[in-house]
């Protein structure tokens, strides 16, 4: 009986715990083909009306300001980019969460959404100090302390991974070890970078941090109000709080994320300012674990919620961007109101479009499945190959001083091409040996 | 005949109870209505009023008075004016059209060619060819209101409408022939009444350039050769998997002629003064015929419209954008020349939208109600929103003039004051609820301008 107990616990490890959604990897799978045009296009911008020559790739697969930066600012679907990422977040987080509940208990899920926080945490912290690499200098830039930290890390790790095979594997406290593995590794990584990021753009002011906190706030949500029709409420709270801070703040001479400087002198406030980006990626998470739960309003009928609620919703936070874009115009450097709500709209839009390809068509884009099913280990792929082009080109002009004319066009091709199909070839490999990377 | 053989049991009975509907005095659509594809055509509407009030609403001072409305609804070049343009869903917006013109003309073609005959069919499709390029004609001159009474040419001009309205809606020559040969008259004598009151005493010789603009140039003559392209390869190419070839054989011309442009030009003018490639009746010409052929794949399986979908439509969908991708690197997406890069991207990104409102409607049950009012109706309204887009550049030269008035109206210091935003909002609104208000009207009684 022990022994068959085991062997199911054992079982649970290798396999995910909840049922696997076609389209749910579909979709993550677009958005990791997308970040990386993304991070392309970004990588080869231009400035245009400097007459530089034109960038690489096409306009409207690069950030808005990238291609011309003026107040209000012009919005393409990659300024979207870390919401709708956001929103695919959120979208699996009831399903993961309350399955986990399900069995494994509620203090097993909220410690799972603290792992995945930290790692956020973690992996921005880490991607601050791959840029601060300095191969010319001696220690590569880094210091005689840092290099101590780093070894502790290393030593600790090798124990922790040690531990895990010989007593933890498939017990409760490989969860524990592995949420303090997390925490030091910010803990001990974060001093590296102090003396160029603070602790709040670390934490508070990085796109990872967003994603982290936008966790946070989905699970906080999920577990107060279990219904999604009253969750909804809260998301429409925090878009509301957002519209009041910003046009509080907009008249201030500080700006917007320093507001409180004047309000709050000498406390918290006064160095964070209003964590606007958290306020509405928040609202974003929290709008999508309601889409998700709608989606299984009728478990045995799905397209009851999409049509009672999901579509409806859609409509409504249209309309309530194309209006609040009037007062606050949607722009990059701060997600407002107006971009969560366009995000939501283009979120859901893309959710309904593989959800239908999958469900009512039954159409799978072959190579988007493995990309989803590895989203985030090919996200951090992506990072990588952005490093290493930025070796040798910094913007456009001088990737077309070196290869001009048709040659450029050619190469540039093959330059966006070849990345995405290498991310393909990995994640196809990793698929076929169901190896999953997941936090 | 060779129409009658490919027809389905279904689509026969169907004809067959339509005949007997008109013996028995009972007129009806032609064809089966789609839901879906009203709401389509209404949510194309909904953005080309939207598109229409971003233009007038630009800015050239954004410091000063930023634009009104969301700048992603309007054309790129309308936001900043540089080299490669950045593409928004409004600068596809008449591709689009394009797209939902092009599967009219396969459904309805085929339809009338069955049940009407081969020369009712082109009848039709002639009526409407010429009738857009006379809407160019109208669109072309700057109109007033004073227009009719004092200008005897289109004084004449309204009472030939009126007439021939008439005799058009008469119950007797409903599904005749004589109905859409009226309607060619009328629209030939409509633009020749327009030419006359537009070229005044020099009506002799012919305009070149006057032609060129009226024939070429009006997006609104794109769409009439377009029309008429796709009802061409329609009638000249039976299947949509042969047909479609033509597109790309056009698109692959285009891409030749775009690269070769001013030696092909150069040569033109030798021979016909005045005269350049007509690159945007050509891309316009490919997404039609590409639209026809999306009708036709869906009716693949008549009882199953979605095995078409799956088999077709959905690839086309993705080799198109992905097309657009690679072709973007060499002849990047433009605004005022639609290009074989922009016309992919329309054809992927109008693929799309058939197959969310076709889910929408088959798959999720769910119909935005006021947009199928507004897609019965789509022409008029098209033709309706020319009131707005008239009207208020009378009142305001754009943002920077609306910002001015409404501060001053209002006393404020500032013209980026939320006050004047609520201002704009009603003004963006209230030409969107005026036109729901007359499509829900004409829904209700039934009446649908078509061409």
């Amino acid at each position: 009986m022990e022994e068959l107990t085991y062997k199911s616990e054992n079982e649970k490890q290798f396999k995910s715990l909840h049922d696997r959604y076609g389209w749910l990897d579909q979709l993550r799978g677009f958005c990791v083909v997308w970040l990386l045009v993304a991070f392309l296009t970004w990588l080869f911008s231009s400035i245009l009306y400097l007459g530089y020559p034109p960038p690489v790739g096409p306009t409207w697969m690069n950030h808005g300001y990238r291609y011309g930066d003026y107040f209000p600012a012009i919005i393409t679907i990659i300024d979207m980019g870390s919401s709708i990422f956001m929103f695919v977040l959120g979208l699996s987080a009831p399903i993961a969460f309350n399955s986990k509940i399900q069995k494994k208990g509620f203090g097993y899920a909220w410690i799972a959404i603290l792992i995945r926080f930290f790692m956020f945490i973690w992996f921005n912290i880490l991607i601050k100090i791959f840029y601060k690499i300095d191969f010319s200098a001696v220690g590569m830039g880094f210091e005689s302390t840092d290099l101590i930290l780093v070894f502790i890390w290393l030593g600790i790790t090798t124990v922790l991974v040690i531990l895990h095979f010989l007593v933890l594997k498939g017990t409760k406290m490989q969860t524990y070890a592995l949420l303090f593995w997390t925490i030091l590794s910010v803990a001990l990584w974060f001093p590296i970078i102090t003396y160029e990021y603070n602790v709040w753009t670390i934490f508070f002011g990085e796109t990872l941090a967003y994603l982290a906190w936008g966790t946070i706030l989905a699970g906080i949500f999920l577990t107060i109000l279990k219904r999604a029709d009253q969750r909804i409420w809260s998301a429409i709270g925090l878009l509301l709080l957002h519209i009041i801070l910003w046009e509080c703040a907009k008249y201030n001479q500080m700006g917007p994320t320093r507001w409180f400087f004047e309000l709050f002198p000498g406390t918290v406030l006064d160095v964070i300012g209003i964590p606007f980006n958290i306020i509405s990626m928040g609202a974003i998470a929290i709008s999508a674990t309601c889409v998700s739960d709608w989606l299984l309003i009728q478990y045995e009928d799905p397209i009851q919620g999409i049509r009672k609620r999901i579509i409806p919703f859609t409509i409504i936070i249209f309309c309530f961007h194309f209006l609040v874009d009037f007062f606050q115009p949607a722009e990059h450097s701060g997600i407002n109101a107006s971009l969560a709500s366009v995000s939501i709209f283009i979120a859901i839009y893309l959710f309904l479009a593989h959800y239908a390809f999958d469900k009512y068509f039954n159409v799978k884009i072959p190579f988007l499945t493995p990309l989803g099913r590895n989203a985030l280990l090919m996200f951090i792929l992506q990072g990588i190959y952005l490093f290493i082009y930025g070796i040798f080109w910094s913007n456009a002009l001088e990737f077309r001083a070196q290869f001009p004319g048709l040659v450029g066009n050619f190469l540039g091709i093959c330059l966006f091409i070849g990345p995405i199909a290498l991310l393909i070839v990995i994640a196809w490999i990793l698929d076929r040996l169901k190896l999953y990377l997941k936090f | 005949m060779i129409w009658v053989k490919s027809m389905t049991e279904n689509e026969t009975n169907i004809a067959e109870e339509i005949r007997m509907d008109m013996k028995r005095g009972i007129y009806r659509s032609t064809h089966p209505r789609y839901d879906w594809l009203d709401q389509f055509r209404g949510m194309v509407i909904v953005f080309l009023v939207i598109a229409s009030l971003t233009w007038e609403f630009s800015s050239n001072n954004f410091a000063v008075a930023p634009p009104l409305g969301p700048t992603w609804l309007n054309h790129g070049f309308k936001y900043v004016d540089l080299q490669p343009a950045m593409i928004t869903i409004i600068d596809m917006g008449s591709q689009i059209f394009m797209f939902m013109l092009g599967i009219s003309v396969s459904l309805s073609f085929k339809s009338k060619l069955e049940k009407n005959g081969m020369g009712y069919a082109w009848m039709t499709v002639i009526h409407r060819v010429l009738s857009f390029f006379w809407i160019g004609q109208v669109i072309s001159v700057d109109i007033t209101f004073d227009y009719f009474y004092k200008n005897t040419a289109l004084g004449v001009w309204l009472l030939i409408t009126i007439g021939f309205a008439t005799l058009r809606n008469l119950k007797k020559f409903k599904n005749s022939n004589l109905r859409p040969l009226f309607g060619i008259i009328w629209a030939v004598l409509s633009s020749l009444l327009w030419y006359i009151q537009a070229r005044g005493p020099d009506i002799l010789p012919l305009n070149v350039g006057y032609f060129r603009a009226v024939y070429f140039d009006e997006a609104i003559a794109h769409l009439a050769w377009g029309t008429l392209i796709s009802a061409v390869f329609v009638c000249l190419v039976k299947k949509p998997d042969f047909r479609v070839f033509a597109a790309i054989i056009i698109y692959i011309g285009h891409a030749i002629m775009w690269e070769f442009e001013t030696e092909i030009n150069s040569a033109i003018i030798v021979f016909w003064p005045g005269w350049q490639i007509p690159f945007d009746v050509l891309a316009m010409g490919a997404i039609a015929i590409v639209a026809s052929c999306v009708w036709d794949w869906m009716q693949k399986d008549p009882n199953d419209q979605k095995i078409g979908m799956k088999k077709r439509v959905l690839p086309l969908m993705i080799i198109t954008g992905v097309l657009h991708f690679i072709v973007d690197f060499f002849q990047t997406a433009e605004h005022h020349g639609i290009n074989v890069s922009l016309g992919l991207l329309s054809i992927a990104f109008s693929s799309l939208l058939v197959v969310i409102f076709f889910s929408l409607e088959n798959y999720f049950n769910f119909k935005i109600p006021p947009l199928t009012h507004i897609g019965r109706n789509a022409l008029f309204l098209f033709l309706f929103q020319g009131i707005f887009t008239l009207t208020y550049p009378e009142i305001w030269g754009g943002a920077l003039e609306f910002r001015t008035q409404m501060a001053t109206l209002f006393g404020l210091s500032d013209l980026t004051l939320p006050l004047v935003d609520l201002m704009a909002i009603i003004v963006f609104l209230a030409p969107m609820l005026v036109m729901y208000l007359v499509a829900w009207l004409f829904d209700r009684y039934h009446i649908y301008i078509k061409v």
